[in-house]
Parts: structure tokens; sequence; C-alpha cells
């Protein structure tokens, strides 16, 4: 078996430039993380912020050994964001994930990423990114683990990657909606949705966790967590696995998941040592199993229910 | 502009004929089209007689097979397109990436239409459609402004099609995995979202609970107007307040901005609710004919009223305004 | 529990007639009605059983009297239930007679009754989302479904009804002003039900009318701006 690849996925907040330098600064040091991605997912409006840092950044992470890919936005709604996307789509010598529809057309036929936020549900369109020079591809979060196996088997060329560790995005709207919970419009938003750094906590009106929102994006409450089926995806042929970027050490995080990928530690070890990290979070694992995306099937070592 | 009308059932179909619609858009009664709801579509026979009696009439039919087939079973999103051309109806609405490239390669003088399910809200977007798969028109996704429309229309090689009525999905379509991540069940896989079978209701003193899986949707009073919970339209808490976070239960009505939508280049609107019965489309139907005619005719449109047939009884422009946002 | 106001139209005034009507007759009136309706829209038994059989529960608010109703392509099946012996059912639908017919024929919109909240569903609403759908695919015209399954001389009978329709809706109109006057003393919820299934009836008429009434884009209902924290003011 071919080594499995541990990718740091894109940050999807809105941190600040400090934060955010950090955290490159730390994964240039980090053996254990094979590829990172940088750039911005969510909203055009936040670029300008980290922009100027990436070119430092890029290749501070290439001097250290690890594989850069330029994440890309995953709803184009204008003229301009669409300029955007034509610009960076025409970057050389850099790896790109296409997000949106617009940016996988232009990169056709050159190697490219092609991200999560593309709908790949089956074999024909697997195949027909696969035939576009897809060197990867991240599959939806929503995917099971027998359409998976179908796309693995399915494969020619393309690595296949899966989210393992952190909030899943839902939903995108044109709509903001960290804004409008502080009674502002998307145009006047002064940039509120950087104030939380796993995006603003929203509960039922009974109180129960449900989900979390990041601007124009809308995130399970519940973080993914398949430590336990790391096993099964790794003999179906996923070779590629994400973690999304959240505010606790993600070094220690990946450093978990890379001992669970060379089976060094297993499952149980892995949910112990992230539960006694200082984030709280609720742990899922629904879609993988077919379930509702907010349900934990692997307990692992805790009762169900 | 054409008018492009929902029918969930041959009774429906006849109503949208006899109310004026230019074009009735169907689905099979299977997983292949996003309003996948018991008791709803349409059979093969069906089809064949509901694509007979509209030709009659000079109306035309789509068949929306606008879902993401499931890896290992796509031969039966085959089936529904091979059925489709078979029967003669005039255009095929679809999403996947992959359909598409089967019905391009297997009927390649079938019209394609490119699904608001998939999403394409750009130039690059819906020149790909177009370059790789030759679709003629777009249904645009209900995240653009009129002015990114009219933008849109000066740029590309197609027709598009806007939403002009009925329930309105706040987040960008195909794209949203809120209704799996409670329910299990999905508008891209299953070809639902917040399904009736996971809909509970639960009195609870002088209030009525709305639950979607194990999730509280919203809870209201007697009084208060509401609508079917759809996840989005639920009320939930966040920042210390609660109320519609993502969006009230409104619907969409164009009536008002109906002459623009025209002058942005539109060349067909249409209408959402292949799960409402014949009295909204009978209702609907007529109150848009109406409407276009009296533009044709050079008269601004009257509003119409039509708040009893809207979720939670008020209606909205969406995206179309800016302010929206 | 929502089947315990009466809903006020002109069948609460029949009710005390309905409860007293001898059960066998009753019994036997279901029986013909489902009978014929088998026999004649067989269609929607197919379409809507065709996942699954099920029974509902069908309660009238403005009668003194609940009907089982057995979904099955075969062998539906409806009958007057007691109170003494409950059974199992998939879910219960309450709301005015009135609107459960119009639902019947297709003459309403079931989104726009149930988002008025006219109609109350318990249980398996999918079900009930189903029935609706299928009966829905038909053309139900009760008023012929009934002349001719009984039989009278057609010409007659529909004249009977037309004439028993306008004495209804006659009455319903003086049990609306009654109402009206009476709700602000009375429970709230009997009130609310009965307003909006009255501007239920009403819809298609504005509708006809099609009055530029510019004051619809502001008249926000309070009571749902009041509980959203959320509004922005120049959302619109």
């Amino acid at each position: 078996m071919t080594k499995s690849r541990l990718i740091m996925g894109p940050v999807l907040f809105h941190w600040d430039e400090n934060r955010k330098r950090d955290f490159y600064a730390q994964i240039a040091d980090e053996t254990d993380i094979d590829t990172v991605h940088v750039g911005e997912v969510v909203c055009a409006k936040r670029m300008p912020f980290f922009d100027k840092h990436l070119p430092d950044v890029i290749e501070r992470l290439q001097r250290a050994g690890k594989e850069v890919v330029l994440s890309t936005l995953a709803l184009v709604m204008n003229s301009r964001e669409s300029a955007l996307i034509n610009e960076i789509t025409q970057m050389p010598d850099l790896l790109i994930e296409a997000n949106d529809i617009s940016a996988a057309g232009l990169l056709a036929d050159r190697p490219h990423v092609i991200g999560p936020y593309i709908n790949i549900y089956n074999e024909s369109t697997f195949s027909y990114f696969e035939s576009r020079a897809a060197k990867r591809i991240s599959l939806p979060w929503e995917l099971p683990l027998s359409s998976i196996s179908q796309l693995c088997e399915t494969r020619k060329s393309a690595e296949i990657e899966v989210q393992v560790f952190g909030r899943m995005p839902l939903a995108i709207s044109a709509r903001c909606y960290s804004a409008r919970a502080q009674g502002l419009h998307k145009d006047g938003c002064r940039y509120v949705c950087g104030e939380q750094l796993d995006g603003m906590e929203v509960a039922t009106l009974d109180d129960a966790p449900f989900l979390a929102v990041n601007g124009l994006q809308t995130l399970s409450n519940h973080y993914v967590e398949l430590s336990d089926n790391i096993g099964e995806l790794q003999d179906a042929g996923v070779s590629a696995f994400r973690l999304s970027p959240h505010s606790l050490d993600m070094m220690e995080v990946a450093q978990l998941y890379r001992q669970l990928l060379d089976r060094k530690i297993d499952a149980g070890e892995l949910r112990r040592n992230l539960q006694e990290m200082p984030l709280q979070m609720a742990f899922s694992d629904g879609f993988l199993h077919g379930l509702p995306g907010a349900e934990l099937r692997s307990t692992l070592g805790q009762r169900a229910e | 502009m054409e008018l492009v009308c929902p029918a969930g059932t041959p009774a429906s179909l006849h109503a949208a004929v006899d109310a004026g619609a230019d074009v009735v858009y169907c689905g099979f009664r299977d997983a292949t089209n996003a309003r996948n709801f018991p008791g709803l579509n349409f059979s093969r026979d069906e089809l064949r007689n509901a694509v007979e009696h509209a030709h009659k009439h000079d109306v035309h039919v789509y068949l929306a097979c606008n879902t993401y087939p499931q890896a290992g079973i796509e031969h039966i999103w085959h089936a529904a397109i091979d059925d489709a051309v078979a029967i003669g109806v005039d255009a095929i609405i679809l999403a996947d990436i992959g359909l598409l490239r089967y019905a391009r390669d297997r009927h390649p003088d079938a019209r394609l239409h490119l699904s608001v399910q998939a999403s394409a809200s750009n130039e690059e977007a819906i020149k790909f459609y177009h370059r790789e798969f030759a679709v003629r028109r777009v249904v645009l996704p209900r995240v653009l402004s009129l002015e990114e429309i009219a933008y849109l229309n000066s740029r590309i090689p197609v027709e598009t099609e806007v939403f002009a009525f009925g329930g309105m999905c706040v987040m960008a379509e195909g794209r949203c995995s809120l209704s799996s991540y409670a329910t299990g069940e999905s508008p891209n896989m299953n070809g639902v979202c917040s399904p009736a079978a996971h809909v509970r209701y639960e009195e609870r003193d002088d209030m009525t609970v709305s639950r979607l899986g194990d999730f509280t949707i919203n809870i209201y009073d007697q009084d208060e107007k509401v609508g079917y919970p759809t996840l989005c339209k639920g009320r939930f808490r966040a920042m210390d307040k609660s109320g519609y976070l993502f969006e009230e239960p409104t619907s969409l009505d164009v009536t008002g901005m109906l002459p623009e939508l025209a002058k942005a280049g539109v060349a067909a609107l249409k209408i959402e609710g292949r799960q409402r019965g014949k009295a909204y489309i009978s209702q609907v139907v007529s109150a848009f004919r109406a409407s276009l005619d009296r533009i044709a005719e050079g008269k601004l449109a009257e509003q119409t009223s039509l708040n009893t047939l809207s979720e939670g009884q008020s209606d909205t422009t969406g995206a179309y305004r800016r302010g929206w946002q | 529990m929502s089947g315990s106001y009466p809903s006020f139209t002109p069948f609460l005034l029949a009710s005390p007639l309905i409860r007293n009507a001898p059960k066998a007759l009753t019994e036997q009136i279901c029986r013909h009605a489902m009978a014929t309706m088998h026999r004649q829209h067989k269609a929607v038994f197919e379409r809507v059983a065709e996942r699954e059989s099920f029974a509902l529960l069908i309660a009238p608010t403005d009668l003194d009297l609940k009907f089982y109703l057995k979904i099955d392509p075969e062998h539906p099946e409806l009958r007057p239930v007691t109170n003494q012996t409950p059974e199992p059912v998939a879910a219960r639908i309450f709301g005015p007679l009135p609107a459960l017919l119009e639902l019947l024929q297709g003459k309403s919109d079931g989104d726009a009754l149930f988002f008025s909240r006219t109609l109350r569903i318990e249980g398996r609403t999918d079900l009930v989302v189903a029935l609706r759908n299928a009966l829905d695919g038909e053309e139900i015209d009760l008023r012929s479904a009934v002349s001719n399954s009984f039989g009278i001389a057609n010409p007659v009978a529909r004249l009977m009804l037309g004439l028993a329709e306008t004495l209804y809706k006659q009455l319903q109109h003086d049990m609306n002003r009654t109402a009206a006057t009476l709700t602000s003393s009375i429970e709230k919820r009997l009130g609310g039900l009965e307003k909006r299934a009255s501007q239920q009836t009403e819809a298609l008429a504005r509708l006809e009318k099609s009055v530029q009434r510019s004051s619809r884009r502001t008249q926000y209902s309070p009571a749902v701006s009041a509980k959203d924290d959320f509004a922005l003011p120049d959302h619109k």
C-alpha cells in the first residue's frame, strides 16, 4: 500500500493575518503534513487581507517540501469574482483546486485538484474530471462509503481524497448570515465573520447545537471524525485524507491522524486524545454510513444515544 | 418571455395547459427528479399521454431529470433520459455532468437545459456547460441579482430561465446538504429537501413545535402563519438572539419586476411547485399569463394577489434585489 | 390536542343530527362512498399506496364524529369511529369539513391550506402528503359523485344539491359574522381557525379582482417580526 497523503485543507474561517501566518509557519515545520491548501474559499471580500502574504507563505511551504494547493472560491457570483477565477487559474507552476465549475473548466487539461464543493456523486462524473487531467479529486462530504468504494473502483489515475476531521460545509449562499445575525447587510458587513474562530454557533430553539455559520457558508456544528473508518477507506482506495483547520492545535491533530494512517495508534486512542484538547467538539460520521450527517455511529467506547 | 409551469400530476399538467402555460415541466415517479415526493410525478404512460395532450395545445413539455445519480445505479437515470427522448419531450433538464455527457453522446439532437441544481452562477460556468455539452438554456440559481443577470445575458451564448414564483432556496441550489445533515435525504441524492417523512409536529402547551429529524425547526403559537418546516426557513438561536437566521418563511414573487426581467434578456420564467396542487397551478399560471400578456401589449404588470398561496404568506423578490444579501 | 375545539361552520349545527344518526346508516353511507370512490378513482389508491398500505384518522373539527380511512389498492375502507375503539393509525388529520372536502376535490391547494394552518396533521406527515398529491391528481367532482352514486334522478338531485350549496354558503356567511362578534370573548383558537378558513374561500375572489394594493408590501405580520431578531429593516 502506498503511503497515505495527509492534507491540511484551506482555512475556511476569516482568521486575522497574523494568526494565519503563524498557522502556515507551523505547518512548514511539521513533518506529518504532506499537502497544504492556501487561498480563500468562502468570501471574495476577505481576499485582500491575506493576498499580500500569499507569495511568501507559498514559497516558505514549498521550501519546506510541502505540496501547496491554491484553493478557489466555492461560489462565484459576479463579473469581478469571475475575473478573479480567470486570473488565478492562469497562474503557472501552482496546483489549483477548483471549487466551482467555472474554475474546473478553466483548469481542464492541466494537472489540478477538484475540490469537495464540486458535485461528484457517480462514476461517469468522476471519470469526466479524471479525463480532464484532475490529479486529485476531493469527494463531497455527503457521500456514503458505498459510493466512495464505487468511485475508487472506477478510478484510473486521480488520487481520491476524503475529509476526515473538522466541521463540514453544508451550504453556501449569496447572503451573509454572520452579518445578518448582527443586523448588517453583506455590503456593510464590517467583517464580523472574523469574530468567531470556528464559526458562529447556531442552536435550535430547544438549545440543541445544530449548525455553525461562517459568513456565506453554513457548516455542521458537529465535527466530522472518521478515524474509526480510516482503515476501510484506505482499503477501498482512498489515498488522501483532509483535515479542516480549526482553532485548536492542528499540528497535534495532524500528528494523531498521521499515526493512525500509519497504523501506529488506533481510532480509540485518537478519539480520546481529541477529546482532551481544549475545544468543545461533538463528533459525527453519519454521512459515511448513509445516516443523517449529524449522527455518530462510531461512538468508540462511549455508549450510543 | 416563455412561461414554464410545474406539474406533479397529469391533472396539474392539464390545469397548467388550460391556464395558459407555454411549457410544462415534470418528472418521472422515481429518484431521478428533484421533487421525488410520495404520490407525485409521472409514469412512462402518463408522460406519453401528457406530451400528446400538451402538444395538441401547442404547449411544450420538459422533463426534469435533475438529481445526481448515485454511484452504481446510474442506469436508472440513463433509462429516464432514453425514455423521455423516445416519448418526445421538448427538452430535458439535467444537472449532473456524467448525465449531461451521456445525453449528449446518446442523443445528439436532444435539447438539453441546465437545471438550477447545477448552480451555474457565472459566465465561465455557463460557458463550460455550453462548450462541453451544448446546453441550450441555463436555469439560473436564485443567488443572482437583476444586474448580474442582465450582465450575464450579454456575455453568454445560451438562453436563461429564472424563477418567478414559489418556494425559494436561500442557499445555492445543488450545493446544499442541510437536509441530509438532519434527515439523511438530500435534494442532490434523493430529490427531496426536508422530506415529509421526517417532519413531526408536537403540541407543547399553547405552542406547536415542528421538528425535522432530531431537530426543532420552529416553535409558534396558534395565530402565527408559518410554512412547511424546510430547514433553512426555520427559527434558530445565534448570538443570544433567536429568529429566522437564514430566511423568513417567504415565497418568491417577481410579478412587480417582470418588465425589468424582460429587459435583462431573460428568455423564460419558471414557476416553482411540482408538489403543489392543481388549484395552485391554475391560479398562479393564470395570473402570470395575464401579466405577461399585459406586458406584451405594452402595459405594465398589475400587482396580482397570490399571497394565500405563498409559504408563510408573505412574498419577496429574493436575491434579485441586492438588498436581500 | 388539536381536535378538541370545534370549527365554527354550518356542519356544527348538523352535528347533533349526525351524532344521533343510527350507526348502521352512517356506516352504510361511508361504505357506499368508498366503494364508489374506489370504482371511479382507482388510480388514487394505486398512486398513494404504491409504497405501503396505511390507515388515517380523519377528524372534522366541526363534526362530532371521526372517520377511519384505510388506504389500500384493493381493499380500501372508510367508516366512522367512536372514541371507545381507538385504532392504530399512521396519521391524524384535523380540520373543518369544508376544507377537507375541498381538499378531496382538489379545489384548494393542500399546501396553502396547510400553510394557513386550516388543516393540522399529526403522525406520518409524508403519508398525508402522498394522499393529498394522489387526490389532486384526479378530477373528483363530489357533487356528481354523490348524485350518481345514490341513483337519484340526476337533474333533480343536482338542483337540490345546488340549492343546498347556496343555503350552505349563506349559512356560512352568517356564521362568519356571528363568529366575528363572538371571537373577542370566545377561545382565541376557535376564532382563528374560522377566520383562516373564510380567508381561504375569499382568496379566489380577491385574485379575480386583482386589486392593486400597495399596502400589501408593507403589512408585515407583527407577530412574526416580533419573534425574529434577525429581520433587517430594508430587507425587501
